[in-house]
Formats: C-alpha cells, structure tokens, sequence
C-alpha cells in the first residue's frame, strides 16, 4: 500500500489516540513506525510544563528542534492523553520574540534607571547585579536583597536559589509565586497534619463515589484529571458530583448537586456539614479516639493588610493569627451545632435540600468521597481554615488515607509542590518541610550544607505581597525575578508593585524567556532557557517527582536559571557577604566565593561529567564541569530521605514516568499515614498522622468570618477572578503587551443580564470596572458558559491585555500571607 | 510568517446519548472523524497552518454543548516548504 507521508503522520496520530482513548484499531495502522521519516524523530519523556497535574509527554526531536509531542501512553497520569494546553508545547519555545540576549537599561554607555533597554554581554550583566546586590548587602545585609522564585523552577533550580538566599546572601527574603495560589493550602496541612502535600493520590479518581469540587472547575483548569473522573462518574452510574462555585462554571455540566453560594460563605458551609455528621450521628468515633484531637483556632485575626490599614487595627488577633488550644469532641460539637441548615442557607443563598444532599456525601459512611479544591480555597482571606475545615469533615468520619476517600489539594503549578514546597523556596522554608525559626532545622541544614553553625538566619523573610511592600518603602533594594511575571500576578498592581520595581533606590533583576510586563518593569533582563532546553525534575500535586533530559539547545545567549544562579554565585566572596563574627569563627571559610562554598562543597560537585547521558546533551553540566543535577538533586535528597520524604536515587528517576514520595526501598507510596501502603505507620497502627505528636492530626474550631471588603452602596459588585480556557489556547503566552499602561478592551467581563441591563449595558459595551485602588476597562460578556449570578462579575485573571490586579485588593490569609484574588467590591461605568 | 502544518488527534468524549449530534458538529468544523466507541469517546485529526487555529479548534471543541471533556493526544508541527502545494505530499513511502 502507497501512503503519502501526511496520511502516514495522520495515521499515527490517529493509532496514538486510539491507544489513549482504549479504542481497537487496525493493525495496518501499527506499521507506520517503518515510515523512514517519522523513524528519524527522536522521542524522549518530558513532564508538560502547564500545570500541576503532571502529566507526561512524549516529545520529538530533529534537528534540534521539537517537532511533535503526544500523550505518553506509560504515563499513569494521563495515560496517553494529552490535554488541549499540550498543543502548546511543540511551540512555546519558538516565539519570535525570545529572549537571547542580556537586556540593561542604560543612557550614555552605562546603566541608568531612567535609560531604554540595550543587549549587554553576560560578564557586564553579572557586573552591574553584582555591584547592585554588594552594595545592598554592605548596608542592610541579607534584609537588602530579595528573589521571587516560581513554581515553574525545576527541583534544583528552586534548591540552588535557596541555598544562594538562605546560606550565601543570608537572607531569607525568597518566596516563590506559588505564595499566590498555594500557601494556604501548604499551612492548612502543617496545621492539620504536620506534613506537607495530599495523603492520597489520584488513583482515588477509580475508587471514589462522590467528587465535591470545592470551586475548583477542573473541566476547565483540569482536563486530564476531570477525563478521569467523568470516566468513573459515567461507567459507575451510582456516582454523584457536587460542584460548588460562587458562579456557574464548565464543571457544573456533569453535576449531580449544583451549587452557586455567596463569596465567602464556604466556611459555613463546612461547619455545617460537620454539624450535620454529629447531629445524624455519622461521627467514626474509634477514628477519633485514635487518630484525632481537636483544637480552638484563634479568631478575628485580620486580613494581612499593611498594620495600619483599618481592618488591622480593629482585629483583636492579628499578630497571633496562627494560634491555638485544645479543645474536646463535645465542646467543638457545640460550637458548629451553630451552623444549623437554615442558618447557613439563610447566609449562602443554597437551598437546603441541596446543602442537605452534600451534607450526606460525606455523612454516609457507604460513600467514598473525594474532595478537590485549589484557588477557590486557597485565594481567601480565610483560605487556612478552609483547607483546616475540609479536613475536619474528613476526619469526623473517618474519610481519608483509604483508596477514594481523599480531600485532595490541586495545585496550578507544574513544580509547585516538588519545588515551592518541597524544596522550601518560601521566606519560612527550608528543605523537606523544616523552618528558618527551628535552631534544630536551621542546624540541619547547615550540617548538609556543609556550612558553619549560625549561617542560615533565624529571622523569617518577606512574603510574596510583603516584598512588594517592602520594595515600595525601599526596604529591599536589590531583587531577582525568576520564572514568572509577578507584575501582572500581583495584587493591588499600580499602588505597591510598579512603584517598588520603579523605586530609584532599587535594582530589579528579571529573568524570563519572552518580554513580559515583569520584564518591561525591570533594569535588567537576563534571557532564559526553558523547559526541555535544560535537565529538568518536576513534583506534581500527587507526590510524583519526574525528570527529563535536555533534548535541543537553548537559543542565542539564554541561560538556564541553574546556570544563572551558580555562575552569579562566583562573584561573591565569603568575606564580602558574611559577617566577620561567623568568619572569626570559621576562618577555613574565608576568601573563598560562594559558588565554591555553595556547590563546589563536594557534594554537589560529586558526580563527574562522565555519569550524565551519552545520549543528550547538559549544558550546566558541561559548563562547570560536573553533573551538577545530580549533585544538587542528591545533595537535597539528604534532607528528606528517613524523614518521610524519601526520593529514590537521581538515576531512576530518568527510568520512570515519576515516583510518588515518600520513596521506601524502592516502592513509592500511595497513600500515606495507612499501614496497608505506607511504611512510616508504626506496626500497632492502621492510621497514623506522623506529622503530629502521638500520631494525631488536628480538627479545628473556627467560625465563618466576613470577607475584607464586601459589596455597598458605593461599591455593588462582587469581583471575582480566575482564568478561563481561553488563556490556555489563544497564546497568551506569546502575545506581548506593548504598554503597561495601556488598558486594551479586548478582553470580557462575566456577568448577569439583569444586572448590565439595569446599568445600561448591553453584551459588548465597554465598561470600567472601578475599585477602591484602580480601575481597567473590559467588555460586558453576558452569556456564554460561566454564568454569574446576581452582583457579581467575574474578570479572568490571567490576560495581560486587562491587568486586573490594577482593580484587586492585596488582603492576605493571615496565617498563609496568600492572597484573596476571588473578592472584593467594585463599581462599574459606561465609558 | 512562514508556513507551518500542524496535524493533531483530538479525543472527544461526548456525552453517550449525544454522540450523533456531536460528531456532526465537529466533522462539520472540517475535522476528520476516525474511530468511535460505544462510551461516547471519538477519534478526530485537525490539520491547519497555524498553531492559532489549532489552539482555538480545541477551545470550541471543549465548550460544545455534548462534550464532557476535549483532549488533544498528538501533534506534529513542521515548517513547509514555501514551493510546495498544501495538498500535495511531500514524498511517498511504502510501509
């Protein structure tokens, strides 16, 4: 048979496909690998870089440029699919507005804050940062310099920038962008469990009975993971889903309880759904005797605002957000008994035959429930206690740690979990969950690092919102962007990040592979390797840490930020950097740099050249000579390995489509703290929370209490922001805004018809959304999927041609320092 | 900008009662229907020149009433010669 070689492409993607989607197909189909062209691709595994799921692709390469990717069909993730973000990857690094030079401002021959962007060498760069960052340090030390770091870093990028920050510069002022979509849920875990990350993993998708998604419209943000729960919804009719949003989104297609609530209100809702499973008299009492103790949280804790902002002062707890006292089962039964069903329908605006039938998901111990969440939880003022009380109702029955009972936190980032968290690039953080405040942990570390006692500070750094802040008030002067453009992902845009980065007394570092607003407000711009043009490892929100190797060279000068970080590194000495005390003390540790302290310490330069691939190429490798991932990758592994968060060796790594930590004798585990798969749980027990003392995790008390800004008459509106398809598809990834200050109305907002027709609009009319900070302009969207309800609107996030962090409120968690993205009060005009 | 072909599999699951309707609808967006199954799932390839199109193809395909999920499996992306006619293979082979 003759077959043209588009029918032979055509044939193949069709053969894949049918593999993903468990459809025979023809054996003629099977054949085409003899094709001599498509045999001259070469194929290699990568981790997408979109989002957290981690699902695994498979990646072509010829002539050192990638041609193709499809879903890899060994991959357990995605099992051969590949969602429609994936059409991206064969592009994303081939835009033809990359980045391949080192960018300065400059006028007259020398760098000016004032002047336009020029190409500058490397080595001039590096000297002008250098000189910014030594300065900064001889004022104020390690409080003078700060990095932004990502969730997008690969594992030992994350590991050197907090090693370079928390050792080298000494300072603590790193915090990754995952502050912005993660940190309540890293601090939900801490409080409940004493660990870090999901207990189960998404093998649960198969065994559940229920899904309750918590805001979260994963059919949207998700695909991959919604494939797989629709299959189990649709081959196992008894299968119910809950969808709770406070607008109506793409997910509530397949639900069987559809709830649209008032912002905020979820806290009530889960109290009393914990109300409800004590008054039916569905408490797992033996689960409690054994496995549970319960807590009073603090309350009235603010809303992470600057101290004197109003809503500060008048909170009687904010400086002790994070405190609490034990309680007992009758005294917390008696609180939530509260939170009656009229109550809390009254407050929510839900019916209570529906709040009743998500009530019963959980109640019913016959059903196995599955809870997800993400922004929707986590973007809340009061985001802590949300992940604290969806845990609650877990345990008041016992629902967790057993295949399909799983509250399950997703995450948006492809790293955020094996970098952000794992690696603790947080101002709190250091590796495998320990902190800056244990003298324990901090001494820990300096014993792996091979560093001199007292070198990592005690003080906690600036946060994600603060070090905006505090570049503002020209507190930080000297500061490092990595892997992602903070100014369009900031809250509260025009009055506290453009005028930080625009601060005369500050010098502002960004690296990125394409111009982004970040960029545009940046001094220097240093050009970045990205994804599969550097040996990278992911950690994805089951545990799952996966590799892959470079497959195609980076283009121009770009760099990747592990070349960035460890080459800036050598530029510092000990003694310009330390203090003299910890020098005295350690005078081995004098005159030498800090790339020689930091990753030239034997460890991290343990592994020879010799033991990266024959097969592909590693650029930082063969510039400094080591296999420097290795090194890194085994280095860190030190902190987490008998610690319960075990990775296995650096090599397997490459063999696997990824392994779920912890990693124990060569198993990875799937659901923790359960004898039947975790080995950490001691022998006399089924479950044990090792996190906690005596094995305990902790269900807490606290109340629903109102948002930092809701609708008046001045402000009617609710706000609420998220991403939307769209975003994923129309390459906002390439697209470039021209001007910062430009508002192009190009872009919608959601909201209902009344509502725009009482205003005046009609779908389509431009509007100003106005806030209390800032106003942007967008478009009426009156229809379409996500259906709003009454005074509310809904403007997607992610579009940098309608900033609207302009319009956003920077309150916080105050226990997390996460910000509530998802509401505050608005106006809109005509304009 | 130079020509580009971009040829993906797109799998549709619809909802099993809408099968039909569904696959009417896409093959009528100029994709190609390849393989069906009993649970609602479906097969299709899209070819376009640019990556745009592609991209915008997989946003409608995932908001059509019917759908419950639209997952892209394959893609292959390569330059075309400026000289040579879109429809006409670049060369033949024999498997």
């Amino acid at each position: 048979m003759k077959m043209t070689r588009r029918e032979a492409l055509k044939a193949q993607a069709v053969a894949t496909a049918a593999t993903a989607a468990g459809i025979p197909f023809s054996a003629e189909a099977q054949n085409l690998v003899t094709d001599r062209d498509l045999t001259e691709l070469k194929w290699s595994k990568a981790p997408c870089r979109f989002c957290g799921t981690g699902c695994s692709v498979m990646v072509a390469t010829k002539d050192n440029r990638v041609v193709a990717t499809h879903g890899d069909a060994k991959a357990e993730v995605n099992r051969g699919l590949n969602c429609v973000k994936g059409y991206f990857l064969s592009k994303i690094m081939y835009g033809r507005d990359r980045l391949t030079r080192p960018l300065l401002r400059k006028r007259d021959g020398v760098f000016a804050k004032d002047g336009e962007f020029e190409e500058v060498s490397w080595d001039e760069a590096f000297d002008v940062m250098a000189e910014r960052f030594k300065a900064a340090l001889a004022a104020k030390g390690g409080d003078g310099v700060g990095m932004f770091g990502s969730g997008q870093w690969t594992v030992w990028e994350g590991y050197a920038a907090s090693k370079l920050m928390k050792a080298g510069f000494r300072s603590n002022n790193i915090d990754p962008n995952a502050r912005h979509c993660m940190a309540s849920a890293v601090a939900g875990f801490m409080r409940t469990f004493g660990i870090d990350e999901p207990m189960g993993c998404y093998d649960d998708f198969e065994h559940a009975d229920a899904f309750v998604l918590w805001g979260a419209n994963m059919a949207e943000m998700h695909p991959i993971l919604w494939t797989r729960l629709t299959d189990r919804r649709l081959s196992h009719p008894h299968v119910q889903v809950a969808v709770l949003s406070t607008f109506e989104n793409r997910s509530f297609g397949l639900a069987d309880i559809p709830m649209v609530f008032t912002p905020h209100t979820d806290l009530a809702i889960l109290n009393y759904i914990a109300n409800h499973i004590i008054q039916t008299g569905r408490v797992n009492e033996d689960f409690l005797r054994d496995n549970v103790r319960f807590l009073r949280g603090q309350t009235d804790i603010g809303y992470g605002l600057r101290p004197d902002h109003p809503l500060e002062v008048a909170a009687s707890h904010a400086d002790a957000a994070g405190a609490s006292e034990e309680i007992d089962f009758d005294t917390f039964a008696e609180f939530v008994s509260d939170y009656t069903l009229d109550y809390v329908s009254e407050l929510t605006g839900v019916s209570p035959s529906k709040l009743e039938a998500l009530a019963e998901l959980y109640a019913d111990p016959e059903t196995k429930v599955m809870s997800l969440w993400t922004m929707g939880f986590n973007q809340h003022t009061r985001g802590v206690w949300c992940n604290n009380l969806v845990y609650n109702i877990h345990l008041l029955t016992g629902k967790i740690s057993t295949p399909g009972n799983s509250p399950f936190s997703l995450t948006g980032q492809p790293s955020a979990c094996g970098t952000a968290r794992e690696v603790g690039t947080f101002a709190h953080r250091l590796p495998a969950d320990l902190v800056v405040t244990d003298p324990e942990h901090r001494a820990t570390a300096e014993r792996i690092w091979k560093l001199p006692e007292g070198t990592v500070p005690e003080k906690v750094g600036a946060h994600a919102v603060l070090q905006n802040r505090q570049l503002k008030d020209g507190i930080i002067n000297a500061y490092w962007v990595q892997v992602n453009n903070n100014m369009q992902a900031a809250p509260n845009m025009m009055e506290e990040t453009l005028p930080g980065y625009r601060n005369p007394e500050n010098f502002i570092v960004v690296s990125d592979a394409y111009p982004t607003v970040t960029c545009e407000a940046a001094d220097l711009i240093l050009p970045t390797a990205m994804w599969v043009e550097k040996e990278g490892a992911y950690g994805n929100a089951e545990r799952r840490t996966q590799f892959w190797h470079q497959l195609v060279d980076a283009p121009g000068e770009a760099r990747s930020d592990l070349w960035q970080l460890m080459e800036f590194s050598k530029r510092f000495t000990t003694d310009e950097v330390w203090p003299a005390e910890l020098l005295d003390a350690n005078p081995e540790y004098r005159g030498k740099t800090l790339y020689e302290v930091l990753y030239e310490n034997g460890q991290v330069n343990a592994y020879p050249l010799d033991d990266t691939s024959d097969d592909y190429a590693n650029d930082e490798a063969r510039h400094f000579g080591f296999y420097v991932q290795k090194g890194l990758f085994e280095e860190y592994a030190r902190f987490g390995r008998d610690h319960g968060h075990d990775l296995a060796p650096f090599d397997r790594y490459h063999e696997e489509r990824g392994l779920r930590w912890p990693v124990v004798d060569g198993e990875e585990t799937r659901w923790r703290y359960n004898r039947d798969y975790d080995p950490y749980v001691s022998e006399d027990r089924q479950i044990e929370f090792y996190g906690k003392p005596e094995g305990r995790a902790n269900i807490f008390q606290l109340p629903y209490e109102p948002p930092a800004e809701s609708p008046d008459d001045e402000y009617p509106f609710w706000l609420s922001t998220g991403r939307v398809l769209e975003h994923w598809h129309s390459g906002s990834m390439t697209q470039r805004v021209p001007e910062l200050h430009k508002a192009v109305p190009n872009a919608l907002v959601y909201m209902h018809p009344l509502d725009a027709r009482e205003l005046g609009f009609n779908r389509g009319s431009e509007v100003r959304i106005v806030s209390r900070r800032g106003s942007i302009r967008s478009r009426v969207e009156t229809a379409g999927r996500n259906r709003v309800p009454r005074g509310l609107i809904f403007v997607p996030w992610f579009d940098a041609t309608q900033l609207i962090n302009k319009v956003t409120l920077d309150a916080t968690d105050p226990i997390s320092k996460q910000t509530d993205f998802k509401k505050c009060a608005v106006r809109l005009e005509a304009v | 900008m130079p020509r580009e072909l971009h040829l993906a599999s797109i799998v549709v699951h619809a909802r099993p009662d809408r099968v039909d309707d569904v696959s009417q609808t896409i093959v009528g967006m100029g994709l190609e229907r390849h393989l069906a199954s009993p649970e609602g799932k479906l097969v299709f390839t899209h070819e376009s020149e640019s990556a745009r199109d592609l991209g915008d193809t997989l946003t409608q395909l995932q908001l059509l009433d019917g759908v419950l999920a639209a997952t892209m499996v394959y893609h292959h992306c390569e330059p075309v010669a400026e000289d040579a006619p879109s429809d006409e293979p670049d060369r033949e082979t024999t498997p």
